[in-house]
């Protein structure tokens, strides 16, 4: 049970990281862009393992439910917190050097599911990993920069 | 891993994928507006995101409950599938706003959508859009509809109370 306890310990961690930071981003925000995020991970995930075979998941019961944790938490909340900062009115240097380090973080975590046999890299590696989480990343802000200018001075009949 | 297929032609199950979207977005667009645009996208993206929850959940490793569509790899009916779901949810917001139901007789309604739910899925597995496997009941879909649509009307709950405070 040694790769659940791990995940399950690194997304309490991402829990109480993402809890304490300023988001910067209403309620309806941040669940709009979690989906948003939850939805293209999980796609990402899909056509890596199952359709391309680059990134074969494990199919052994614990390791599958340790990826869904970090399917569902661990990347989800990364991406998002890194989309917080990116959004943050902190000066260019602070944003983008805290964005990376949270793309190291990812990098990191991918090097952990290796270890722990929950992914095999085939036709893939660590740099191209960090261009998609990074590429991912860039994409969910501006789509973040789209959604929060979404409707201002908008209606409401009730 | 080997690959199910069960057909390779634009049949039944594409066709009740289509025409469901269409009509969805049409009744999407004819209703008259109720929430603001950020409220009614989110409604909107409740429907597709738990749609691939579960469904990726479900129907993967090490469950692999049903494969949805023609074939157990991810194609583009089946990204088309969960957003079929977008209108759906954004009714059962609707409905529940329009309504103004209160909180108790909440599972009175939760139970209504549930069934309805489980009629449109058994519809759907009929034409193909679901293939059930490895003992799956649809009555295990019936529990995992009522768990959802609990958790809508908490979400809903929780956006009208909170949606617009910052964090």
């Amino acid at each position: 049970m040694v790769s659940l306890a791990v995940l399950a310990l690194v997304a309490c961690f991402v829990m109480i990281v993402f809890a304490i930071i300023p988001k910067g981003f209403t309620l309806t925000e941040m669940f709009f862009l979690y989906f948003l995020i939850g939805i293209f991970t999980i796609t990402l995930f899909t056509i890596l393992d199952v359709n391309l075979h680059w990134v074969p998941l494990t199919r052994n019961i614990e390791g599958s439910f340790a990826m869904y944790i970090c399917r569902f938490i661990v990347i989800p909340f990364e991406i998002l917190m890194s989309v917080c900062v990116l959004h943050s009115h902190l000066k260019t240097r602070w944003r983008w050097g805290l964005s990376a380090a949270i793309l190291l973080l990812l990098c990191v975590e991918d090097r952990i599911y290796l270890w722990f046999g929950l992914i095999v890299f085939r036709r893939w590696n660590e740099f191209y990993s960090a261009l998609m989480y990074g590429g991912f990343m860039v994409f969910i802000w501006g789509i973040a920069r789209w959604f929060v200018g979404l409707g201002r001075g908008g209606f409401k009949n009730t | 891993m080997n690959v199910i297929r069960y057909d390779d032609h634009f049949n039944a199950n594409e066709w009740f994928i289509v025409i469901s979207l269409f009509v969805g977005t049409l009744l999407v667009l004819l209703l008259p507006a109720r929430f603001t645009i950020k409220t009614t996208s989110l409604y909107l993206m409740f429907g597709v995101f738990f749609g691939f929850f579960f469904d990726h959940t479900l129907s993967v490793f090490p469950v692999s409950f049903y494969v949805i569509n023609d074939s157990s790899t991810f194609e583009v009916m089946d990204f088309l599938s969960h957003v079929m779901y977008a209108p759906y949810s954004y009714l059962f917001f609707y409905l529940y706003d329009f309504f103004h139901i209160k909180l108790r007789f909440s599972p009175m309604y939760i139970l209504v959508w549930a069934l309805v739910s489980v009629g449109f899925e058994r519809f759907a597995v009929y034409l193909g859009v679901f293939h059930y496997q490895h003992g799956y009941k649809i009555y295990y879909s019936f529990v995992i509809y009522l768990l959802v649509k609990s958790s809508w009307v908490t979400f809903y709950r929780m956006i009208q109370s909170y949606g617009e405070k910052q964090f």
